[in-house]
């Protein structure tokens, strides 16, 4: 039965990245090789402090250490919850500055202006500090975009799939095993869990 | 009636101990050394030590209760790990960190449903370690004419 639970939870995530629209084709939501052994799926809000802690702590660390050299695969998904008034706006910000190439840019600033932004309501702003004049005008047209809205509902109902109650939520997949990592964990003791796993992978 | 209840609390606090210890011990001990450091409290050389024989140590502890051997010692041990793990559950919890138990293995998020199970398990400990440290009715000593 655990068996078959973790078979359809694996194949949910698989099918859900790779029903990425053609537009998200280039995407640097997903990093790393869509092959590797390791899979992690991490659920996270802008608006959540915990969220913010694991982004600049460990995952940045993880993404240059592990993502960037083909050790593993990391998947972005949005779950903002609904206690977090500006948290969907922001979601769908950062899926805009996918589209832009600037992802990366917009997920750091963010996180790293969270505590600004969450309490003045001013994430467009805070997102515009990091483009160029004539990206600050395509933005929010491709914020508005129903298709972004519709991905971020799609992340939610994953990770509601998932049984993600909380953020931030890192689902580790692992020779077809999910591992549900809760919460925010420090890097050193992160990267001694993905150790084992990359260095025993099939 | 002592004995009963005496046997009753260390039964179930001993079963509860080696179900913990087997859930954690089935599982790689990273994935209970993720959930130690999802609380914040330890560096990560105290997360991993606690990892490799915290488990142990609860089946260690679970087989003596089930055993009944030194009972008025490893009631006060039961009692003051349950203790141990209701306040960090509680101040946890409070401060709305949304992270695992890690009770029982992975994938059971820190509730009021876990804090009470939690409680009531400590309650059981200190009831034991009353129990266990009763002493006896004078009455009972005075030998039969």
């Amino acid at each position: 039965m655990q068996l078959l639970t973790s078979a359809l939870l694996v194949a949910a995530l698989t099918l859900a990245t790779a029903e990425l629209p053609v537009a998200q084709a280039t995407s640097t939501r997903a990093l790393g090789p869509v092959t590797a052994a390791v899979r992690i799926d991490i659920f996270s809000d802008y608006e959540c402090p915990a969220c913010k802690a694991l982004h600049e702590q460990t995952l940045k660390r993880v993404k240059e250490e592990y993502a960037s050299k083909g050790k593993l695969r990391l998947v972005h998904h949005d779950f903002p919850l609904q206690q977090h008034k500006h948290a969907r706006r922001a979601a769908a910000l950062a899926a805009a500055a996918d589209r832009l190439g600037k992802f990366e840019a917009v997920s750091d600033v963010l996180f790293r202006e969270q505590e600004k932004w969450s309490k003045a309501g001013n994430v467009d702003e805070v997102v515009d500090s990091v483009l160029t004049p004539e990206e600050r005008k395509r933005i929010d047209t491709l914020a508005n975009d129903p298709a972004i809205a519709a991905n971020i509902e799609r992340d939610i109902q994953l990770g509601q799939r998932m049984q993600v109650s909380s953020t931030p939520t890192m689902i580790v997949t692992h020779n077809g095993t999910p591992s549900p990592v809760v919460g925010v964990i420090s890097y050193p003791v992160f990267s001694r869990y993905l150790e084992s796993l990359v260095g025993v992978s099939k | 009636m002592v004995r009963r209840v005496t046997l009753a609390l260390r039964l179930l606090l001993g079963a509860v101990f080696v179900y913990a210890a087997y859930t954690k011990l089935r599982q790689s001990w990273l994935l209970f050394a993720l959930s130690i450091d999802s609380y914040q409290l330890l560096p990560a050389w105290a997360v991993f030590a606690l990892a490799r024989t915290l488990p142990w140590l609860e089946l260690a502890l679970g087989i003596s209760l089930i055993a009944g051997v030194w009972l008025r010692y490893l009631s006060i041990a039961a009692a003051g790990i349950l203790a141990m793990f209701f306040t960090v559950m509680v101040v946890s919890y409070f401060r709305g960190a949304g992270i695992d138990c890690g009770c029982f293995g992975v994938g059971e998020p820190l509730s009021v449903k876990t804090l009470v199970r939690d409680g009531a398990l400590l309650a059981a400990a200190i009831a034991l370690v009353a129990y266990t440290h009763r002493r006896p009715n004078p009455q009972s000593l005075v030998p039969n004419p």
